[in-house]
């Protein structure tokens, strides 16, 4: 039963905002998901304190690239805007 | 009883490896080179078909170990988790628990694990590990993961997860001797060691509890009773649906746990998910050394080509337009063999067989039909050549990440692209395209809107009428008219697709949550094999169902038009009197509005067996002399004049306008008459709920169009 010790995460609610708020290149962790794909956006990986990195943005605002746990996955503006994530300095 | 579920489990149905010989399923991640292993072990011998009642492909083939030992090997679909979100993930997971009827439990689980992308990959192992099954873990691009500064230790792997690990190079070659033996000795193996993960402590009991009682009631071994209860918790309530196949105090309990743990603040799905992650982030950490500062990977270098926001499209438009020339011009030349082929088929047979009706049977009707359809087959391979190298290199992905804005607008998926710019060639390699489109919601409506784009097998009545009726006359300098008409007909085509796309997504299926989320897997080099593997199912897939479909409406055809016999008639009476004709007369009415009289009536009917089929239809009820007109340039000049010579008996006009021209054409463009069409969609959507409506609203849209084509044509004083 013993957990990880984890850096604190969103505890302040400084920096938060949706995944595709980030631009190329920021870094973030993520604080919750929500939306019709939560489970499966956890699943691929968007669990609490992860750390994700927008690698780039498509033009005329389409899907964007995110790198986490060591691989790239794209989702939409409105899938990325599910994910909470507080910015990394 | 706490750990009652995590305790090692006596393997159960002993009696299974007794019945038959014993299966090994293959489960990973999509991207983790599952399918490589799975043609590398099982080569020719698979067995592809769809599991019954979904469109899910059931892979399975036969792997030899030596000494006589032989498994069968399931091949299931690539998984991101089991759980049930997707068809695919609810077939593998009712699979592996061993709920379905027409798929034995099997004996033993494969694990693909891709190395270089690992974390994502142990969570699926993860669930694995609970079903009770031996597991053995396969170690993929490790190749891949050393070039990203990653190494990955297979031996503390081992010991940490508790079963056995086996690396291998690119499946194939190195470690694949070891491989091999530890997959002879897999199915004797004990089941995993219990479980690492734990749930908040309340929730831990009610998924005992529940574990008890599916035990009970429905005879569950321990360790998938468990998995089965976690599951069930963490179901949202709005996929009650799944609950329906337990017993009754099954439901209540899940019921009154709902409330119980949501009372207690507890997320069961985000439990479950973090609990595993976190167990997985712990086992990464002890096997897993990386450089300090990651490499620039020749993948990254490459995206920044590929997936800029300049060269990346211009790379994209040059090589779609490589594709869409190879599928229309290239595509030809093995289609006019494949012809010629036929039509010498025909003259010998017909020449060998004594003349009537069995003759015109065998020649016109199972000859020309079978051979109408045979002659995609080129399109159908060059285009699966195309879709397999893109899909194999990564680069499929890529295309749908820079098209994705402009196919979403409609809601579309990225990965409708290349399905609907193949349709332009012809619209059954680009149906079975589809089956790259994960999302289901995308899939069937590209699927709906992909006949729409204007096929091949419309040029050839552009053409007859184009050439008839259209003045070569130049327009603003440079464009003639001609080429105005044919370019109007492709772009009215597409926006009729966009059109209907929008619209279906507004209404039909409303309500379904669209997605995306594509993974970008790093750039490889193509499997030559998986590639030619690949062409020669889809190729198989095609002739025999769509071929069978397509023989018997042939015939059907065939016996509409040459019935009933009129002794000592021309062939255009012959044709007046048969079952055809009247038809084409019956239906007069419902197309006279739209400019049309019963000849093309019979046009439209015929066409059904495939759209190029008007010109010989007309050329038989016009009398054209075929003898003289042996090929078929000379057929459609011939045939032109004498549709321009062609006078309504009762009002004494032309019965073909230039304005009757354009609006068959504009109907061609819109109609649903394409027989292996229909049939390609009733097997990639599993029933006749699609096929049929598509008929229905493509009959519909078309009619419509022509009607408003027609008579404000009329109104404008063009007729």
């Amino acid at each position: 039963m013993k957990k990880e010790p984890r850096p604190p995460v969103c505890a302040l609610g400084l920096t938060e905002c949706g995944l595709d708020c980030l631009g190329r290149g920021q870094k973030a962790r993520v604080c919750r998901v929500a939306g019709p794909n939560r489970q499966r956006l956890m699943e691929l990986g968007f669990t609490q304190g992860t750390e994700v990195e927008v690698a780039r943005r498509a033009a005329f605002g389409g899907p964007l690239e995110v790198r986490l746990r060591s691989y790239r996955l794209s989702l939409r503006k409105d899938e990325a805007g599910a994910i909470q994530v507080e910015a990394v300095s | 009883m706490t750990g009652g579920a995590a305790a090692p489990v006596a393997p159960d149905a002993p009696d299974r490896s007794r019945r038959g010989r014993r299966t090994l399923a293959l489960v990973g991640n999509p991207n983790s080179g599952k399918t490589t292993l799975f043609n590398a072990l099982t080569g020719l011998r698979q067995k592809v078909g769809n599991y019954p009642g979904v469109t899910v492909e059931r892979k399975e083939g036969t792997l030899s170990l030596g000494d006589g030992v032989s498994f069968g090997l399931l091949d299931l679909p690539g998984l991101y988790s089991l759980t049930p979100a997707s068809p695919d993930e609810v077939i593998a997971r009712d699979v592996l628990l061993g709920y379905r009827r027409d798929t034995p439990r099997p004996d033993a689980i494969v694990n693909v694990v891709d190395a270089s992308n690992l974390e994502r990959n142990l969570f699926l192992t993860s669930q694995l590990l609970d079903l009770g099954l031996p597991v053995l873990v396969v170690l993929t691009m490790g190749d891949t993961a050393e070039r990203r500064g990653v190494r990955v230790d297979a031996a503390s792997l081992e010991r940490t997860l508790g079963v056995p690990v086996r690396a291998l190079a690119n499946g194939r070659g190195s470690g694949m001797e070891a491989f091999r033996a530890a997959l002879a000795a897999l199915p004797d193996l004990p089941p995993p060691p219990s479980r690492r993960w734990r749930l908040p402590e309340i929730a831990e009991q009610e998924a005992e509890e529940l574990s008890g009682l599916l035990q009970r009631h429905h005879d569950l071994a321990p360790a998938p009773a468990f998995a089965e209860a976690v599951a069930l918790l963490a179901t949202p309530e709005n996929r009650s649906q799944d609950l329906q196949r337990w017993a009754a105090p099954i439901r209540a309990h899940v019921a009154r746990d709902r409330e119980v743990l949501h009372g207690a603040g507890i997320d069961v799905p985000m439990a479950v998910t973090e609990a595993r992650y976190a167990d997985v982030e712990r086992i990464v950490r002890g096997a897993v050394q990386r450089a300090e500062t990651p490499p620039v990977t020749v993948s990254d270098r490459l995206d920044r080509v590929f997936l800029h926001r300049f060269w990346g499209y211009a790379i994209f438009l040059g090589l779609m337009y490589v594709i869409f020339q190879a599928m229309f011009s290239w595509a030809s030349y093995p289609a006019d063999l494949i012809s010629a082929g036929v039509d010498w088929l025909g003259g010998t047979v017909a020449r060998a067989l004594p003349d009537g009706d069995l003759e015109d049977l065998i020649v016109n009707g199972a000859i020309a039909g079978v051979g109408n359809t045979v002659v995609f087959l080129p399109q159908i391979l060059l285009l699966f050549l195309f879709i397999a190298l893109l899909e194999d290199t990564g680069y499929l992905a890529r295309a749908a990440f820079l098209m994705d804005r402009l196919m979403s607008r409609v809601g579309l998926h990225g990965k409708s692209f290349i399905p609907l710019l193949s349709s332009y060639a012809c619209a059954i390699p680009g149906i079975m395209a589809t089956r790259t489109i994960e999302s289901p919601r995308a899939r069937l409506l590209t699927i709906l809107v992909a006949p729409l784009m204007s096929c091949s097998a419309r040029l050839p009545v552009y053409a007859l009428m184009i050439g008839a009726f259209i003045p070569d006359v130049r327009v603003l300098g440079v464009f003639t008219l001609p080429a105005l008409t044919l370019l109007s007909m492709y772009v009215l085509g597409t926006v009729a697709a966009f059109g209907m796309a929008a619209l279906f997504n507004r209404t039909l299926l409303k309500g379904e949550a669209p997605t995306f989320l594509l993974e970008m897997p790093p750039y490889r080099r193509p499997s030559f094999r998986t590639v030619l593997l690949q062409m020669g199912e889809r190729a198989w897939l095609f002739l025999r169902r769509a071929g069978t479909v397509i023989l018997s409406i042939t015939i059907v055809l065939w016996f509409l038009a040459s019935y009933p016999k009129a002794p000592g008639a021309s062939s255009s009476e012959q044709v007046r009197q048969s079952f055809a004709g009247r038809l084409g007369r019956a239906i007069e009415p419902v197309i006279a509005p739209l400019g049309f009289d019963w000849k093309m009536g019979i046009g439209l009917i015929s066409s059904f067996a495939a759209r190029e089929v008007f010109v010989s239809a007309m050329g038989t009820i016009y009398n054209v002399d075929e003898d003289s007109a042996e090929d078929e340039e000379k057929l459609t000049l011939s045939l032109g004049e004498k549709l321009r010579a062609d006078v309504n008996p009762q009002t004494g006009r032309s019965t073909f306008t230039p304005l009757v021209a354009v609006a068959l054409m504009v109907f061609y463009v819109l109609a649903m008459q394409c027989m292996s069409t229909v049939a390609v969609v009733k097997r990639e959507t599993n029933g006749w709920k699609w096929p049929l409506f598509q008929i229905a609203y493509m009959t519909a849209l078309a009619w419509v169009v022509t009607f408003i084509v027609y008579q404000g044509g009329r109104a404008l004083g063009l007729g």
